[in-house]
């Protein structure tokens, strides 16, 4: 027994170690070459260059490399019209400096290669083809693609996966708009959107600093010392008619907010509308202040006060309320 | 060859990933039996499909609206007879979410419309599909991806490659905010029933990053039916003329597609443009160099054309040259898209 657990020990460790020993390939997904065997080869080890963990400056010295040892792959096939070459243009850009912005190479609408606004072309479509067949002249340039594009994608992801990674934070920042601020109507967020949208550039935008609040309703629990006993504590209708948010603020103790705010509620001897105001903590609740004509209130949101009453009953009471009036 | 990628960014009403991952397979399966040489093939073996999904941020706008608006608030809705003015304020302010959260046509559909072009939401779903192209061109590399948008897609995708782009890096708060044109430049940019221009906004279409040859992509591609009314309000119509792009690009970059052929009522729908060998044909030599011989070619498409229905055809042609369109904005494209609904579902077809 005691064999079998050691004899089981060597087997998994020596399989951990094949593993992690396993050399970095460096073709997965490239077809096999039909008409460019050197050059798959030398894209192939750029991308050994990537996968082995070579640094973004080893990879891309790799990549200037199979550019520079690549320069005339077509020259069987007749060259390009013109003596142009798509290498010795993506040369320039190297000599320019930029080699943090290598060309990607396309193929165009009539099976040229491209790279931005330059079209390459064969110099001898009959000898392009001579040389391709069976196959299509077409069908060489779709492979020199394939094999420069799994080059360029080793040296051109870390930038790319930046991008994404910038992108999602970004994403983050306006679900968190989206989800955190006060919930938007209809009219505020035609008026919210109005404001962003006049200062929209065409950069990707951080979400605005401020929610604008506008006519928005809301239930509150009011108090009025002033009303008659029984009569203080009331369900009341809270219109926030203006007012700003600063969603991000995450201090509890702080408000996010304030609204001036119009009050409705149903009392006897106590005037049913009045003015006040409003301040909003965590941008969700709601604690205000509020005056029917001389009698002073104070109310909070009715999502404070949810743990402690049952919803229902407080909805029935006012609308019965409003419907006896 | 390695598979190409394909991101499809569909149009207005209510998709889902499954459902528009559904209507372009079937299409492309379809146009794959046109083709001896594709036969038995299945459209996946020859590239993938990514399908960008945003109409759940309209649905979730309106899902918070119905969140936001409290059972008292519905209950206030209902109240009928002489409401104090702070409850008949708050009322009709619930009344007017209650109606954009009700599921009509206008709020399936031509809302999308609305709330993208006018509303913030805008900015989150550029940027999610920013992180959907950007995520496969670092998979495949730039040039084995191809973008194609559908009628509001094309708006949703012209902008956000508008602002994913740039001759330079930009970083931002330690985020980096830009692929390069030159380095990261896209095989083909696909837009069918092209509507971004009357839905432009922070950038005019013929001014942005989103051209062929020194812009985000290598090719740029429009589709356009003859018959198709959601097009003929602003579209995108370039000329060569050296100001969009230099007559090099535009003689090998840049195509406008217009099929005339009907097979079925809604010539707007992706699936009908899809079927069409005019518009398959250039995706599949793009997509995975797919280039058939003459004989091949015309066998395809009679097969295809054995389907068409002149009737339809004609009731089209009647409901296009009906179309009084004065001005060139939003509210026309609606117009055109309500008239045109009309007319799809008397032939008891579904828009």
């Amino acid at each position: 027994m005691r064999a079998a657990i050691v004899l089981l020990g060597i087997f998994w460790s020596t399989s951990l170690c094949a593993q992690a020993a396993q050399p970095c390939v460096g073709d997965e997904g490239l077809s096999d070459a039909t008409h460019l065997s050197e050059l798959r080869e030398a894209a192939v080890r750029v991308k050994v260059v990537q996968c082995s963990g070579g640094s973004q400056d080893e990879v891309t010295q790799a990549f200037v490399e199979f550019i520079e040892g690549n320069q005339d792959w077509f020259a069987r096939f007749g060259g390009f019209e013109n003596d142009l070459n798509p290498m010795a243009v993506i040369k320039q850009t190297l000599a320019a400096g930029r080699t943090y912005d290598i060309p990607s190479i396309g193929i165009s609408l009539n099976d040229e290669l491209q790279i931005g606004a330059a079209f390459f072309a064969p110099a001898s479509m009959a000898t392009c083809q001579a040389r391709a067949a069976p196959e299509a002249c077409p069908n060489v340039f779709d492979e020199f693609i394939e094999y420069y594009t799994h080059a360029h994608t080793a040296y051109a992801t870390p930038p790319r996966l930046a991008f994404v990674q910038g992108v999602k934070a970004l994403s983050g920042e306006w679900d968190r708009y989206l989800t955190a601020s006060r919930g938007f109507t209809t009219l505020e967020m035609a008026f919210n959107s109005a404001m962003y949208k006049r200062n929209e550039s065409v950069d990707f935008q951080n979400p605005p600093d401020i929610q604008w609040i506008l006519l928005h309703p809301n239930i509150v629990i009011e108090n009025v010392d002033d009303a008659a006993d029984g009569n203080n504590v009331e369900e009341a209708i809270v219109v926030d008619i203006f007012g700003m948010n600063w969603w991000r603020q995450d201090k509890w103790y702080m408000p996010t907010g304030f609204a001036v705010t119009g009050v409705y509620s149903d009392r006897p001897e106590v005037q049913d509308w009045g003015y006040g105001a409003s301040l909003f903590f965590d941008s969700v609740y709601t604690v205000g202040y509020s005056n029917h004509d001389g009698d002073h209130g104070v109310y909070v949101s009715f999502d404070l006060l949810k743990l402690f009453q049952d919803k229902e009953q407080v909805y029935d009471r006012l609308v019965s309320r409003l419907r006896e009036n | 060859m390695a598979k190409k990628t394909l991101v499809v960014v569909h149009g207005m009403g209510q998709h889902t990933k499954a459902s528009v991952k559904k209507e372009v397979d079937d299409a492309f399966k379809a146009a794959f039996k046109l083709y001896d040489s594709l036969n038995g093939a299945k459209p996946s073996d020859k590239f993938d499909l990514v399908v960008f999904e945003y109409n759940s941020f309209f649905d979730d706008y309106r899902s918070a609206l119905e969140e936001n608006s409290n059972d008292i608030l519905e209950a206030l809705s209902g109240i009928s007879g002489d409401l104090p003015p702070i409850p008949k304020l708050a009322a009709a302010i619930t009344q007017l979410d209650n109606s954009v959260k009700e599921d009509s046509f206008f709020n399936t559909h031509w809302l999308d419309v609305v709330l993208y072009r006018f509303s913030l939401l805008s900015e989150p779903i550029r940027l999610e599909l920013a992180a959907v192209i950007g995520e496969a061109i670092a998979r495949v590399g730039s040039t084995n991806v191809h973008v194609l948008g559908h009628s509001l897609g094309t708006a949703v995708l012209h902008d956000t490659l508008a602002k994913a782009y740039g001759a330079e890096p930009l970083e931002r708060d330690g985020k980096s905010l830009k692929l390069l044109s030159n380095r990261d430049r896209l095989g083909g940019v696909h837009q069918v029933a092209n509507v971004s221009r009357v839905l432009e906004s922070f950038r005019n279409v013929d001014a942005s990053e989103v051209r062929p040859g020194h812009g985000c992509c290598s090719v740029f591609v429009e589709y356009r039916h003859k018959l198709d009314p959601f097009t003929k309000v602003k579209p995108f119509d370039p000329t060569d003329n050296e100001e969009w792009i230099s007559h090099a690009v535009w003689r090998s970059a840049y195509q406008l597609v217009e099929p005339s052929s009907v097979t079925e009522t809604n010539v707007h729908g992706l699936g009908h443009y899809l079927r069409n060998p005019m518009v398959h044909l250039m995706l599949f030599r793009l997509l995975f160099g797919f280039r058939p011989n003459v004989s091949e070619k015309t066998a395809a498409s009679d097969k295809y054309l054995a389907g068409t229905v002149q009737g339809k055809a004609t009731a089209l042609r009647d409901a296009v040259d009906n179309l009084q369109l004065t001005e060139e904005s939003v509210g026309e494209l609606l117009m055109a898209g309500k008239a045109f609904k009309d007319l799809v579902k008397s032939f008891g077809e579904k828009f």
